[in-house]
């Protein structure tokens, strides 16, 4: 428990950081490609087509694993958030806000599959329905934690008050949850919960398995894009001029 | 000094400065009233359409004229070297932040939470609903403060930060106008609009627990 | 290859739709992607200039 605790501290020192992300990288992205590729020819070749949807249903094999995406990476910049401007570390800071242009890309992911989605089965390409509506309020905060980081020059300050942004932000994670069980609108309620889902165990599977890949995918995506912020924002130091100069940055 | 003092101390400070500028206090008032005067510009002049949407239009007024006042919670502080002294003062900063909200919300908050029914009836408001929105406004002004106030802490550090503060703020308002618009919606279609005015309820005691920390945070990061 | 034929002709109305939305996800996702890369080349070539300046700086004969 000791040891346990001790090296996860160590976490919070960018260098470790660094060089242990780059070692689970790699296979992070290639368990993504791997999932990625079984629930593609899964999802596109052998599941059934849906019989009131048609063919369409095949893009909520890419729409439903990014909606979730789009909402469980608020909630990890939400702990990165807390780990933040409670310990103060540089790494929390950076994976919150490396986070951030990765959610934003899952929620954009999730907008236009789902218009797409919608034109063929509802008939248009946008209602503004809750589900909808809030989803594209997620991209606008989305839109302002990067927004804010950017605009204030010190990193570091620039991440701690992005982060104060991510948990006030927090309040619309349950309302997008909730929000077609709250308003009985177009978008249909979940199928997928923890005990029984309501859809075709051949639609099912593809659908979980490309969940692990976006899952896989984000947590790669993560670690490269705050390895580079670490690296950029401590170019001064020694660390990274030694990286530098062994060619491995 | 006490904490207690220290509170009430922000929240008379506060007041009085509001108070020597009689003319910025009217200015969310006016944007109200201006604002429904032109809805009936846009939308023509029918009764029954305007009765239709009088009530949720109330709602965006209340969070456009909430967003005109935001700037003034920080910024004179900021300038003058104020908020400097404070974030040194050996009281709790949150304790500070909440007198400075409440200063914030009897002077903005309040006043549009007391014109903006009446701006509705006279826009066609079916006077059976005037309750439930002046209800919701009362609730939800404070929830507009708060985050708004939390908001205003995290750009107070950055020149020409009015309209990021405005891009930040809005959608963050979402759930406050979605329970808001939604109390007026139930009682128009003749449901009870008690569960989202608890939603409401629930918020403004959920901000007084969190926003005064959240905001104290929001101005070390800012300013130190 | 009747069974191809057969799987193209059902999928005809909605097969833009999900070619679309697909085409959408990869090219978002490769933006994505390819944005650590860009940030490593940028460090690199930030790092190497500002090196040998001081290289430099450090050689150049002092007066």
């Amino acid at each position: 428990m000791k040891h346990w605790l001790a090296s996860f501290h160590r976490l919070a020192s960018p260098p470790i950081f660094f060089r242990l992300a780059g070692r689970i990288m790699p296979w992070s992205l290639a368990l993504a490609i791997l999932s990625g590729g079984i629930g593609l020819v899964w999802g596109l070749v052998y599941a059934p087509a849906d019989y009131l949807q048609g063919e369409s249903v095949r893009i909520l094999y890419i729409h439903v694993p990014a909606a979730w995406m789009s909402l469980a990476i608020w909630a990890f910049m939400a702990f990165a958030a807390i780990a933040a401007l409670v310990w103060r570390t540089k790494v929390a800071e950076t994976l919150a806000m490396a986070a951030a242009p990765i959610g934003a890309c899952f929620t954009a992911i999730t907008l236009l599959t789902g218009s797409l989605w919608g034109r063929p089965t509802w008939g248009t390409y946008w209602v503004w329905d809750a589900r909808l509506t809030s989803e594209l309020i997620l991209l606008f905060l989305y839109l302002g934690v990067i927004g804010l980081y950017r605009t204030i020059e010190d990193p570091r300050r620039a991440a701690r008050a992005a982060s104060v942004l991510i948990l006030v932000g927090l309040v619309n994670l349950p309302i997008i949850r909730y929000s077609v069980e709250w308003w009985s609108t177009l978008h249909q309620p979940a199928s997928i919960r923890l005990s029984g889902s309501s859809i075709h165990p051949q639609m099912l599977w593809p659908l979980l398995v490309m969940a692990l890949a976006t899952k896989f995918y984000f947590l790669w995506a993560v670690l490269a894009r705050a390895r580079m912020m670490l690296a950029e924002n401590e170019s001064n130091k020694q660390w990274v001029r030694d990286l530098w100069r062994e060619g491995r940055l | 000094m006490s904490a207690s003092r220290a509170f009430l101390a922000t929240l008379g400070r506060d007041l009085a400065a509001y108070w020597r500028r009689p003319g910025e206090l009217l200015q969310p008032l006016w944007f109200a009233a201006l604002v429904s005067t032109l809805l009936p510009l846009a939308l023509g002049p029918e009764s029954e359409r305007l009765a239709i949407v009088a009530g949720g239009f109330s709602w965006i007024a209340a969070l456009l004229a909430g967003l005109l006042g935001l700037d003034h919670i920080f910024r004179r502080d900021a300038e003058e070297g104020v908020l400097d002294q404070l974030l040194l003062a050996p009281v709790p900063l949150s304790l500070i932040v909440a007198g400075k909200f409440l200063a914030h919300w009897l002077v903005h908050g309040l006043p549009l939470a007391l014109l903006l029914p009446l701006l509705a009836l006279w826009l066609g408001l079916p006077p059976a609903l005037l309750p439930t929105l002046a209800l919701g406004l009362l609730l939800g002004t404070p929830l507009l403060s708060a985050i708004g106030g939390i908001a205003a802490a995290l750009t107070v550090g950055l020149r020409g930060s009015g309209i990021l503060l405005v891009l930040l703020v809005a959608p963050l308002y979402v759930p406050v106008l979605i329970f808001g618009a939604g109390a007026v919606e139930a009682g128009a279609s003749g449901l009870s609009p008690r569960q989202p005015l608890l939603f409401l309820a629930a918020g403004v005691f959920l901000s007084l627990a969190l926003a005064p920390w959240l905001a104290a945070k929001a101005l070390r990061a800012a300013l130190s | 290859m009747s069974g191809l034929e057969d799987i193209l002709m059902e999928r005809l109305p909605h097969w833009p739709f999900v070619a679309g939305a697909y085409a959408a996800f990869f090219l978002l996702l490769l933006f994505d992607a390819v944005q650590p890369y860009l940030a490593a080349r940028r460090l690199r070539r930030e790092l190497a200039a500002r090196l040998t300046r001081e290289a430099r700086r450090a050689a150049a004969p002092k007066d």
